[in-house]
């Protein structure tokens, strides 16, 4: 043992070392609290972690423990231990509690990123790559270009994703039409006050097409189970299972009016209306045939379905929602107002803030007025970018790579 | 549109075997490669009049991103030919390819037109084309292995290609998303099963190419890394949806709802 170079028994060694190590500290000081490495503690963590790099590599050639960092058996064994708590977190159910210093002292296997048997090993990882990037980068040659791009890359993203985490601010914020907010909570229900307002103007919501189909009438699963069929309202008729479909009438926007003993449907237009289709369904067998209203309600009326058989009823399905976006005004601390439409995909870009379009009222569905937004801060995010491009830029290289790296 | 599917499929998996026993009998390269890209045309035209019809690119469910499957597998294998010359590739890669057609005309899996607003992006297309590609690549990897393990070879240098043009998809696919996610939900990376499953599958293919890379590597170890490596790609790719660790957890699993 130990004579060098390392093998393998000598890397797994200091693999099992860094979990066992990190199993002590898990259960001596507690799982690992990310806000506490918060700017400017990240910033003073990244300076030493770049000075402990160079040192080391400077020193590489005195000290074989530093020269090993680099050597490409170092990568695999690095890489595998990596690998395999990462498996560990791929088949365990993790549920991403926020955690506190000396709060939790358990083993961790439902919080693996908060668990130091975990990060060490990532550390490590990062370590030799970081040296084996050094080694490659001086004396510097233009053929290592795609090596440095690739390891430089995740180097960058990963150190600056991992330091930069506990800088991310991400709040919430409700909306209501004409009213301006500036306030947000975030994950912990805290209020914050934020540099800006967001004036809501409108939320729209734009749908997909009602659709019916049939379900039966114990388990409520489309029909034929195994290739449910459907119908949108913008087909007239259809075939569903042995049954003939047709939509003789449909209002987008309706409420249910009681007959005697059934109910019809009458236009409507205020908030609460729902979607209603006067339908008759024959039996192609059996030549029975069946009329009625069908609805898929909304926050104010109960949906309505037409019973075809004991087994099998006709129903309106809720609407998918095909696009929902929010007009807005911002005002800005320095006086500036902005106009602009935030939707899914397109958020908005103000002050270092990234606002999301979240959700909105769901119960409400298309009648939902309030807006809810996410608001994101990372100022790290740059140095991340910079990683990841990086990376691709690596990535190309790899496809015209030629077998020069032997 | 799924009632022309067996019709255009046909055609195209008669012209890919064209290709593929012409290519095992070492017949003239204008059949091989005339009949495979003929075939990989068909295919594509049904994939692109079903876009059409949909009216968004068909990558949303299980069954539409077999589709892509199927047409990149021929085409990774006629690419590996064109480049090593193993005559039993491209069958391979035909047969492969019809499997995906197969379970394609018995268990669809085909859904309505609609499409959820968080995938309503730019970056959607390139982010499932890039991994599927890289699947296919990697899949061809993965069944070369095999077949060093089977007929007990000690060389495995052929595979070294097909992995690193497949793992600069894969981290394409992976970086593509990681912005993509950024823009939809505010974080690149939130270590959702998908993602979770994805770096694993990731550092595994880091794992052969380093390990390629040392004098002592063996072809037996190497080929062994590789098809484990695949099962996690699966895994990611599929497997999730039925992990209980995944359940009610990943923002991926939209063809489950």
């Amino acid at each position: 043992m130990w004579n060098k170079p390392f093998g393998y028994s000598e890397y797994n060694l200091i693999g099992v070392g860094l979990i066992a190590t990190g199993l002590m500290l898990q259960f001596s000081v507690g799982a690992i609290d990310w806000s506490l490495i918060s700017f400017p503690a990240n910033i003073v963590m990244l300076c030493l972690f770049i000075a402990l790099l160079i040192t080391m590599n400077a020193l590489k050639s005195k000290v074989y423990l530093f020269r090993a960092l680099s050597e490409v058996r170092t990568a695999v064994v690095s890489i595998s231990f990596v690998a395999a708590l990462t498996l560990i977190m791929g088949l365990i159910k993790q549920d991403g509690q926020q955690i506190s210093l000396g709060e939790h002292f358990s083993i961790g296997l439902n919080n693996m990123l908060h668990a130091w048997w975990f990060v060490l090993p990532f550390i490590w990882m990062t370590i030799c790559l970081g040296m084996t990037a050094l080694r490659r980068t001086f004396p510097f040659r233009t053929k290592n270009i795609p090596f440095m791009l690739n390891h430089w890359g995740l180097f960058i993203a990963l150190t600056c994703a991992t330091l930069g985490n506990a800088d991310i601010q991400q709040l919430t914020m409700q909306t209501f039409p004409g009213k301006a907010e500036w306030r947000a909570t975030d994950d912990n229900g805290m209020m914050h006050e934020l540099p800006l307002a967001i004036e809501l103007q409108q939320f729209s919501i734009e749908q997909y097409p009602a659709r019916i189909m049939i379900i039966d009438n114990q388990f409520g699963k489309a029909q034929p189970e195994k290739k449910p069929q459907l119908l949108t309202t913008e087909e007239k008729r259809g075939i569903i299972l042995d049954w003939q479909i047709e939509l003789r009438k449909y209002y987008e926007y309706a409420a249910p009016v009681e007959m005697n003993d059934s109910v019809k449907y009458v236009r409507w237009g205020s908030s609460g209306a729902t979607d209603a289709a006067l339908v008759t369904a024959t039996n192609i067998k059996t030549h029975m045939t069946k009329s009625g209203w069908i609805s898929c309600g909304s926050y104010l009326f109960p949906f309505n379905t037409l019973k075809l058989s004991n087994g099998y009823s006709l129903v309106m399905a809720e609407r998918e929602p095909k696009k929902f976006s929010s007009a807005v005004k911002v005002y800005t601390r320095d006086e500036r107002v902005i106009k602009d439409t935030i939707e899914v995909n397109k958020p908005l870009n103000v002050m270092g803030w990234k606002v999301y379009q979240l959700d909105y009222e769901k119960e409400k569905g298309r009648w939902s007025e309030a807006s809810i937004f996410k608001l994101v801060k990372d100022p790290w995010l740059p140095s991340v970018y910079v990683g990841i491009f990086m990376m691709l830029a690596g990535a190309v290289c790899l496809f015209i790579r030629k077998n020069d790296n032997r | 549109m799924w009632n022309y599917f067996i019709i255009f499929t046909i055609v195209a998996a008669v012209l890919w075997i064209i290709g593929a026993a012409a290519s095992y009998k070492n017949s003239k390269n204008w059949i091989i490669y005339g009949a495979t890209t003929l075939g990989l045309l068909v295919f594509l035209t049904y994939i692109i009049l079903m876009w059409i019809e949909l009216g968004r690119p068909p990558m949303r469910t299980m069954g539409e991103t077999r589709l892509w499957y199927s047409l990149f597998l021929p085409l990774a294998g006629m690419i590996t030919y064109m480049r090593k010359k193993y005559r039993w590739i491209m069958g391979f890669g035909t047969i492969l390819a019809i499997v995906f057609i197969c379970i394609n005309i018995f268990k669809p899996e085909i859904h309505s037109k609609s499409i959820m607003p968080a995938l309503q992006s730019p970056w959607f297309a390139p982010h499932v084309i890039v991994y599927m590609f890289a699947y296919a690549l990697l899949g061809v990897a993965a069944l070369t292995a095999i077949y060093v393990l089977w007929k007990k070879k000690n060389d495995i240098s052929g595979c070294d290609d097909l992995v690193y043009l497949g793992l600069a998809f894969l981290t394409v696919g992976m970086l593509f998303g990681a912005l993509w996610a950024k823009e939809a939900w505010g974080t690149y990376w939130a270590w959702d099963p998908k993602e979770t499953w994805a770096a694993i599958s990731w550092f595994s293919y880091l794992i052969y190419i380093h390990y390629r890379q040392m004098p002592s590597s063996s072809a037996k170890t190497s080929a062994v890394l590789l098809i484990v490596a695949f099962v996690f790609l699966q895994v990611c790719w599929w497997g999730i949806n039925y992990l209980p660790a995944a359940q009610n957890m990943s923002m991926h699993t939209y063809n489950m709802n």
